[in-house]
């Protein structure tokens, strides 16, 4: 470096070496060559991350080396709605946030190493578009406000929305500073790196420009923690199909524990709320099988105050997650039935309850908490004018595993002092009677988390199917996910109204009819008080109802959407 | 046979405030005595008035009495509409009244209750009484605020007593807009609307006939009205609506078979004549083509029930066949 008179601005003495066609002999300027184009991570120290860049055996600046180990195919997957310093900064993941950093590393052409020092390097990135982009919603173009994504959704260096390449200069190592790449939001996205010589630089006009050697792909991860009764060997299998479900839309979702839990490890009276003998909430179900229920005004609290039931936060581990709760039913309390009068012409008669409002499932004990099943229970020798004589109780009620419907029971008549005679055909006891009463549902998103039914041996395409199942945990999710998007959402995403979102119809809550038919008539799909008509063959996983059309899938106009959602918390 | 008023009147002989502390024991002392009635059919009661600062919901009371026969064709849970006119500005709601809030809150649904084959006589002889309490404001999205209502429930061929609300809230003014329709509707509708036909006109109320009637060869239903109702202030034209019209009327009309999804088709219908002023009677006639007018197809063949409602009213069952 003797002799150098002008030291600075080697652009300019580049550019007027070049025009003249002579070299500066009392500043000679090396020849460069680019060398690594590496990605990197500050944990504390400067750090080396393999994988879609390179791997430089030039490890002078480099305190370590982490690997990439989340792929998609031969690329590498970004996740961006997640914290990269959720374990702190000197832990920092490079695979998480929208934020990749590199750096290059130049060689001068001479083999020397003392002018290493301020060559400069353009970094520059190529966009591979992501599936449902371009080409916005399929058939369905309408989702699309234009033909880029908005603001601070798209990419850049230096910043999301940022600039479209960066000129970094090299250190006297020859590495150049950071170069701070974001990725888009919009997952599905690919995006390849790639570095050149700045052409200030000498070197620069042999083009050669390095490339990361896979792309980054921006996807999105949660997590779930599968809660599940231990008895009769209960195993709910993993939602694999809701799980492809979202990998279509470039999220994982991933199993992150398992809770099982036991009779005992509930509140007393919610005991034998809680496990049953199939027969009682199914027809034809076994007398011999123990199946779980979890409920609405049943149980469903203790999923968010029990510590053996609750979901297990793990801020640091598995920040976005949320607890999925099999069971083999999802019965809830409907009301009690009508106030009729039976008349017995035996003991031990089965009688079958008139349903009216209420729900079709008797059960012992009944499904809501702390409730006794009988509410109305009288008998008489008389039926009209009614004169009660007796009470009839819980204890007066039987359930055969036998019976035809879960409507049915039986009523064996009190004994002992004050009880009625035994009933017969010409003598018989009339019993005025109204129990409680429950349904059973398929799939529910409370604050407690996602409720899935699952019943092993049930045919495909039937509730508690596996088939089912895979649908409503991807529905529930999809729900977690602001799915289907309301105006609002839409809005916020700078995008366009959902164009088959609907509300109420069949349901309340935000969702598509995409593929579906309906009844005739005037239809405000807007309108959440407008509860008809309800919408029938909806092909989308986010149609409101069980219907046979349902797929796992998420259709052409929903994926977007979800596509471009932040699924930073749940 | 007990009427639906008598039994209204015996069983919601309750306060306003009472809708809102009864208990249990008392819905099922008054449930005894329904069952003790000569009564089929249902009734229901809400508050009169309702101050939205004291409550946070609007309670409705459901009476039935029906048969098991009754019950096994035309199950009560799966068959309850709700309808709310909007006494402001005359525009009508619907909604199952018996789809539990958690039907409705849950996001993927219950499983579908199977009616299975009929069951033996011995299961469905006999009648039942039901008495239920349900929150409307939510199920009807009710603006919490000053409002006029009118309730009714229809159970396929059953039609409720009409129930009365009157919200006493924020926003109250006597400067109504007037009633808002879509002119392409209007429009749409006016051009399908006859102003004739052979119904005898009311002294009050409506008489309607609804047939199947013929368009270029295709079925369509055409709807014969005939009305004499009191204007209310949303009837009204605004100054700037179309010339010699004295009256702007929503008629919505009603489709229903057991178990299906209602069919609803609104339209708003114009009358003419010298103007008039609140509380004056609006009379006419028309006939409108129901599919021409609603860009609708028609309803598939079977057998049906049709009601309609204009101005809180609920006028019907009608019986109509649509054949293939």
């Amino acid at each position: 470096m003797t002799g150098r008179k002008k030291p600075t601005n080697p652009n300019k003495g580049n550019m007027a070496d070049a025009k003249t066609n002579k070299t500066t002999e009392d500043c000679p300027l090396p020849t460069y060559k680019l060398v690594d184009l590496v990605e990197v991570v500050t944990q504390g120290e400067v750090k080396m991350v393999k994988g879609a860049a390179m791997d430089s055996a030039n490890t002078k600046i480099f305190t370590d080396k982490l690997e990439r180990t989340n792929k998609d195919k031969s690329n590498f997957k970004q996740y961006i709605n997640l914290n990269p310093d959720l374990d702190g900064a000197d832990k920092r993941n490079p695979e998480y946030g929208r934020k990749i950093t590199f750096r290059v590393r130049v060689e001068q052409k001479d083999g020397k190493t003392d002018k290493l020092a301020g060559a400069k390097v353009v970094f520059s990135f190529k966009r591979t578009d992501g599936p449902n982009r371009k080409n916005p919603g399929g058939t369905k173009p309408e989702v699309w406000k234009k033909a880029d994504l908005d603001g601070s959704q798209k990419e850049g260096f230096n910043k999301a929305n940022g600039d479209a390449t960066t000129t970094k200069t090299t250190d006297k190592d020859g590495w150049t500073s950071e170069a701070s790449f974001y990725l888009t939001q919009f997952a599905g996205d690919q995006f390849e790196i790639s570095a050149k010589l700045d052409p200030s630089t000498k070197g620069a006009a042999d083009g050669k420009e390095l490339k990361t050697a896979a792309k980054y792909v921006v996807w999105r991860k949660f997590w779930y923690q599968l809660t599940h009764a231990d008895a009769d060997s209960y195993t709910p299998p993993e939602p694999d199909t809701a799980k492809a479900a979202y990998t279509e839309v470039f999220a994982d979702m991933i199993k992150a524990n398992t809770k099982k839990f036991k009779k005992t490890d509930l509140a007393s009276d919610l005991q034998d709320r809680t496990f049953y003998k199939e027969f009682m909430l199914k027809q034809g179900g076994s007398a011999t099988k123990t199946v779980a229920n979890v409920g609405d005004n049943s149980n469903i609290d203790e999923f968010k105050t029990n510590d053996k039931l609750k979901l297990t936060k793990e801020p640091k581990k598995h920040p976005v997650k949320e607890n999925l709760i099999v069971c083999e039913f999802q019965c809830d309390p409907q009301g009690v039935s009508t106030l009729k009068t039976y008349k017995l012409t035996a003991d031990n008669q089965s009688i079958k309850i008139i349903t009216g409002a209420s729900g079709p499932i008797i059960s012992k004990p009944a499904i809501k908490k702390g409730a006794k099943l009988v509410v109305t229970g009288e008998w008489s020798k008389k039926e009209s004018p009614w004169v009660k004589e007796g009470l009839i109780t819980d204890a007066n009620i039987l359930i055969d595993s036998g019976r035809t419907s879960t409507q049915h029971v039986k009523i064996k008549l009190p004994t002992g002092a004050g009880a009625p005679p035994t009933p017969t055909t010409t003598h018989p006891i009339f019993v005025r009677l109204q129990l409680e009463t429950a349904k059973n549902y398929l799939g529910w998103a409370t604050s407690g988390g996602i409720v899935a039914v699952f019943r092993p041996g049930t045919a495909a395409g039937q509730g508690g199917s596996k088939e089912v199942y895979n649908i409503a945990v991807a529905h529930e999710f999809g729900h977690k996910w602001k799915m289907v998007p309301i105006a609002s959402v839409a809005t916020a995403l700078k995008m366009k109204n959902h164009p088959y979102q609907y509300q109420a119809h069949g349901g309340s809550g935000s969702h598509c009819r995409h593929a579906a038919t309906f009844t005739a008539g005037t239809i405000n799909w807007q309108d959440a008080s407008e509860k008809t008509p309800v919408p029938s063959g909806g092909d989308c996983v986010m149609f409101g109802h069980l219907d046979a059309a349902n797929k796992t899938k998420f259709c052409e106009s929903c994926k977007p959407y979800l596509q471009l959602q932040d699924m930073s918390s749940l | 046979m007990t009427s639906t008023s008598d039994i209204a009147a015996g069983i919601f002989n309750i306060s306003d405030e009472d809708y809102f502390i009864i208990k249990d024991p008392d819905l099922r002392s008054r449930e005894s005595w329904l069952l003790d009635q000569n009564y089929l059919g249902i009734a229901i009661g809400t508050p009169r008035y309702l101050f939205t600062e004291q409550h946070d919901h609007l309670p409705l009371i459901l009476a039935a009495r029906f048969s098991g026969e009754r019950d096994w064709e035309v199950n009560l849970r799966h068959n309850c509409l709700l309808i709310g006119t909007n006494m402001i500005d005359g525009s009508v709601r619907l909604a199952h009244l018996l789809r539990s809030e958690k039907e409705l809150t849950s996001q993927y649904g219950s499983e579908m209750d199977e009616k299975g084959p009929r069951p033996p006589d011995s299961e469905l002889e006999g009648n039942a009484a039901q008495l239920l309490m349900v929150d409307i404001r939510n199920l009807l999205n009710i603006p919490w605020s000053y409002g006029k209502w009118v309730f009714g429930v229809i159970s396929y061929d059953w039609l409720s007593n009409l129930a009365p609300l009157k919200l006493e809230g924020d926003i109250e003014t006597d400067e109504i807009p007037p009633i808002s329709f879509d002119p392409d509707t209007f429009a749409n509708a006016s051009a399908n609307l006859s102003q004739e036909n052979e119904l005898e006109m009311p002294e009050h109320g409506v008489t309607f006939l609804v047939r199947c009637g013929n368009n270029k060869g295709n079925t369509h239903l055409i709807a014969d009205v005939a009305l004499s109702i009191s204007a209310r202030r949303y009837n009204l034209p605004s100054a700037q609506s179309l010339p010699d019209i004295n009256a702007v009327i929503p008629v919505t009309l009603l489709l229903l078979q057991p178990d299906k999804e209602p069919l609803r088709f609104s339209w708003v219908v114009p009358a003419y004549g010298q103007p008039l002023n609140k509380g004056e009677t609006a009379t006419g006639r028309f006939s409108i083509d129901v599919q021409a007018a609603t860009s609708s197809p028609v309803p598939a063949p079977g057998n049906y029930v049709c009601y309609i409602t204009i101005g809180g009213h609920i006028f019907g069952p009608q019986h109509l066949t649509i054949n293939k």
